[in-house]
């Protein structure tokens, strides 16, 4: 099996050390994201997703603009709101193909089984609150079934990743924090949920503290109960359920 | 120097041979006006440097630092100037026929501020050369090109027959959002001859003028070193440039500049007003206009494009010929277009198609309204007028043909300004010109109308790296976008 992850930024799935738009191994900074992606996977009694260099990539924004650019590039070629598809979801079908097309030619050449994990926050830049989740959710299984590929799990917290990490540290038992996804994603607005997050952690050395603290158990974030985890982890174990080991 | 009579000289340049019928196109407006220094060594220092050039018997080469344009220093000589400006890219034809046309067009508008204009209360608007304006219904599109329009009008004077074919009384230029009497505005406009300027006007309703307007040098050390401001009009008396203050002892409406005689002017406010008399606006061009049989066009299409058949017809109209060749791309079956002398001086339009073996003629009755709208479209870019204002230019468009009319648009030698709706329109933009090109407007919550370069809002930046413009632009709750606009400037207004 093969990993393909995708985020926006250091803080959520990582980044790469050397500046590179795709990088595996060492030169994978990853980020809180990642690991929790791969406490789900652990989970399911398999290996963690960066347990072998040669088997996992991680792909950066831009390398998903990039090949998106190839899309945009027919421009007579136009897909427009309606029944089909709704308005303020173009972005995660975009991307969705873009990663689609990346996994469907990394399965071919390293003839084994892709899934290919692709994160961004549903109140992002890209829509600024406005929008459906579930049309965002959905736009990005349409976007990997566009190009054929059943490998694709969409990770979109709502309204971002604050969110899901506040319940799992805070929420006693991990319960009750649908609450948290009415909360507004505007990182500038009076309770912010990056603020509140921020207050959880400590000062220095955050990022690297909370990843390890995933990555060790101590923080069993694939037991919180929230509608967009839940959608997360359900189509993930989906995912590596119908695919064959190794 | 060749004039039209050269024609049929042979004409190289990198090894290409341009055709007769390209000569004529690029000769047109050009060549008929006795120009030193011939197109040729222009065209070829346009498209590639270092290129030799032949006319006849003669060949030059052009040093990079003489690449990109001449600057007209009088009406029989021109020199090079430094390079200024993207290169548009096309066929060396385009290339060729827009910086010719472009040379002649020095004057456009960079920006414009207007208090008191209906909805438009406050508005600074930095217009760039290809403008397209978008917005929700309401939000003040057709104001603003109505606006420019009203504009325009200030230097032809009569604006009580602008207001009465437009259907208005005096007073409904004014804002209903605040309590002023009068019209203000500020247009900013750019020479490329001359220094920029800077037109300041107030506008009475009453009385139908302006009872005071300025016209000076933008450039604070120009606007010292030379007499500044170059017109000024206050309590009934005006200056022109060095010459000493005078009662105004005629009567005209709008600007005093459409009671002055041209002969009379400065030549930077010659250029200017002739810029904004010819300034076109489309904005209601309906095919029963289009229609209509008519004697004059005086150089416009008029009001809906009324005089389209009479302005084809006009010896200073664009060359029928090259218009027919240019429709002749969205419409292969198109074999002619011609304009009929009827008695008493009346002008009737035809056109003539081949469908099998027949050639059928139809006269403008007929046409339909798509073709008679690219008619009055491509007749416009064709023309030498400087700013051209088209609203919901997709309008009786069929999808086939909107890439060629953007492209047209986008890169013809004149100031164009356009309203749309249309998704397909915005996504034949490539993202730079998008970036530049596409403004959104929006009413605040008093009502007045303000503006937004759409692209650089975030969340529009951010789709574009993935998906076109138009798609973009699309995939956005426009409505929702206003409200978070205003919500975060809620000052404005």
């Amino acid at each position: 099996m093969y990993f393909l992850i995708s985020g926006e930024g250091p803080a959520d799935i990582g980044i790469c050390r050397n500046g590179h738009m795709v990088c595996y191994g060492e030169n994978f900074r990853k980020g809180p994201m990642a690991s929790v992606a791969d406490q789900i996977v652990r989970s399911k009694a398999m290996d963690s997703i960066f347990a072998n260099a040669s088997r996992f990539e991680f792909v950066a924004n831009q390398k998903l603009s990039a090949v998106a650019g190839g899309f945009k590039a027919v421009r007579k070629t136009i897909r427009l709101p309606g029944k089909k598809a709704k308005k303020e979801t173009r972005y995660f079908f975009n991307n969705a193909r873009a990663l689609a097309k990346l996994a469907k030619e990394k399965a071919q050449h390293s003839h084994a089984p892709v899934v290919a994990i692709l994160f961004r926050d549903a109140d992002g830049t890209a829509s600024a609150a406005r929008g459906q989740w579930a049309d965002k959710y959905q736009s990005m299984l349409d976007g990997f079934a566009e190009e054929n590929f059943s490998g694709g799990v969409p990770m979109v917290p709502k309204p971002k990743s604050e969110a899901w990490l506040i319940c799992a540290l805070k929420a006693a038992g991990h319960q009750n924090c649908a609450a948290l996804e009415n909360r507004s994603g505007n990182d500038h607005s009076p309770n912010a949920l990056k603020d509140e997050l921020a207050g959880l952690l400590p000062r220095n050395g955050a990022h690297d503290w909370l990843c390890a603290q995933i990555d060790q158990d101590q923080i069993l974030i694939n037991e919180i109960d929230m509608p967009s985890f839940n959608k997360f982890r359900t189509r993930l174990e989906e995912v590596l359920g119908s695919v064959p080991p190794g | 120097m060749l004039s039209s009579t050269d024609r049929t000289k042979a004409i190289r340049f990198g090894g290409h041979r341009l055709r007769p019928e390209d000569i004529h196109a690029v000769t047109t407006s050009w060549l008929d006006e006795t120009i030193h220094d011939s197109p040729a060594i222009f065209c070829r220092a346009l498209v590639d440097p270092g290129l030799p050039i032949t006319v006849g018997t003669a060949t030059r080469i052009m040093t990079p630092a003489q690449i990109s344009g001449f600057r007209h220093t009088g009406p029989h000589r021109v020199r090079p100037r430094g390079l200024a400006g993207r290169q548009h890219t096309g066929d060396n034809w385009r290339i060729i026929g827009q910086r010719l046309e472009g040379w002649r067009l020095s004057v456009r508008i960079k920006s414009i501020e207007v208090i008191g204009f209906k909805s438009l209360v406050k508005l600074k608007l930095d217009l760039p050369k290809f403008c397209c304006l978008t917005g929700l219904n309401g939000s003040g599109k057709s104001t603003v090109l109505q606006f420019i329009d009203f504009a325009a009008q200030q230097v032809r004077g009569e604006i009580d027959s602008w207001l009465r074919l437009r259907g208005w009384k005096n007073r409904d230029v004014l804002s209903k959002l605040t309590s002023a009497r009068v019209v203000t505005f500020r247009i900013a406009l750019e020479q490329s001859n001359n220094h920029d300027l800077l037109w300041t006007a107030t506008f009475d309703p009453h009385s139908l003028m302006c009872v005071s307007e300025t016209i000076q040098p933008t450039d604070t050390t120009a606007a010292q070193a030379a007499d500044s401001p170059i017109l000024q009009v206050t309590n009934g008396r005006y200056r022109l440039s060095k010459r000493d203050e005078q009662a105004i002892e005629f009567k005209y409406q709008g600007s005093i500049l459409s009671g002055l005689l041209d002969n009379k002017l400065p030549s930077a406010l010659r250029e200017v007003k002739t810029f904004l008399r010819t300034t076109e606006s489309l904005d209601m061009l309906t095919p029963e206009r289009l229609r209509e049989r008519v004697r004059e066009a005086r150089g416009t299409l008029g009001i809906g494009g009324r005089n389209l058949s009479a302005f084809l017809a006009d010896a200073a109209a664009p060359n029928i010929a090259d218009l027919t060749k240019t429709l002749r791309r969205a419409y292969p079956q198109l074999i002619d277009i011609t304009v009929r002398s009827l008695r008493a001086g009346w002008k009737q339009l035809q056109v003539t198609e081949k469908f099998g073996e027949k050639a059928i003629s139809t006269e403008a009755q007929h046409i339909n309204d798509g073709t008679l709208r690219l008619l009055a479209i491509f007749a416009e870019l064709a023309s030498k007028h400087g700013f051209l204002v088209f609203d919901e230019i997709e309008n009786g468009i069929n999808p086939e043909l909107i890439e060629m009319v953007v492209k047209s648009l986008s890169t013809a030698p004149q100031q164009v300004l356009l309203t749309t709706h249309s998704p397909m329109i915005l996504n034949y933009l490539d993202d730079q010109q998008a970036k530049e090109s596409v403004i959104f407007l929006y009413r605040t919550r008093n009502g007045f109308t303000q503006a937004k370069r759409l692209f650089e809002i975030p969340s529009l930046s951010e789709k574009l790296k993935v998906m076109g413009p138009g798609e973009a632009f699309a995939d956005t709750d426009l409505q929702r976008l206003s409200e978070e606009i205003t919500a975060i400037h809620p000052g404005e207004g």
